[in-house]
């Protein structure tokens, strides 16, 4: 990530995540049009240490699909962090 | 209808809403919140969504199910906020000419539900503790 920042995504946390964290919303500042899931995810288990745990898994939606990490999202995306999920 | 609600799910109201003329059969399967887990005892449930993400699923799963199975009417409601013990935290209904169908299409119905669907929950337990419910890598 270059040190040049213009842009920020809004991620949606819920859950054991939002609870932890203290916020239903992280903003991580971008400065391409882009950035693949992937990269979001090194950025968040460096920021947030608690992302890091091994025991600690998530995915991402991106406008409300499942994508992998190598989809590539914009600030424009309605992205969301999908901790285990425990419906029902 | 599908829906995510706080407000009390009222099966009975369901029911009335599922039965058709045309239909032998109405089928219901309904989530309730227990009085323990494997550990401790349980004084209610706090359950969270995405609730757009959710919604989205369930019009999936409702095409999905009028695909397959030949059925008159579906209905599949969650809950979120805090249920106590007792209380119903989703259900899902199915009415068809036939017993069948309905069985199959409402399983379908809530085991996606608990697949797919972005919902979590957290246990409140009657010592005062609480804890998030593990849970399974969302399948959609």
């Amino acid at each position: 990530m270059n040190s040049c920042q213009d842009t920020t995504l809004k991620i949606k946390v819920f859950g054991i995540v939002r609870e932890k964290l203290k916020s239903d919303t992280l903003n991580i500042p971008i400065n391409n049009n882009s950035i693949s899931l992937e990269e979001i995810k090194k950025y968040l288990k460096e920021f947030y240490p608690y992302l890091s745990k091994n025991e600690i898994n998530f995915v991402f939606a991106v406008n409300k699909i499942i994508r992998n990490e190598n989809f590539n999202v914009t600030s424009s995306d309605e992205i969301a962090l999908i901790p285990p999920i425990s419906g029902g | 209808m599908i829906s995510i609600t706080k407000d009390i799910i009222d099966q009975l109201k369901i029911l009335e809403q599922l039965k058709d003329n045309s239909s032998g059969a109405v089928v219901f399967f309904t989530g309730i919140v227990r009085d323990h887990n494997s550990k401790e005892k349980v004084e209610g449930i706090f359950y969270e969504a995405y609730e757009e993400m959710v919604e989205e699923i369930l019009k999936k799963i409702e095409k999905e199910i009028s695909g397959n199975w030949n059925i008159k009417k579906f209905i599949a409601i969650h809950r979120i906020g805090y249920l106590k013990v007792g209380e119903i935290s989703v259900i899902v209904g199915v009415s068809s000419e036939h017993r069948k169908e309905a069985f199959e299409a409402c399983s379908y119905g809530i085991d996606n539900i608990k697949k797919r669907c972005p919902i979590w929950k957290k246990e409140v337990m009657k010592s005062g503790d609480s804890e998030w419910v593990q849970g399974v890598m969302i399948n959609e």
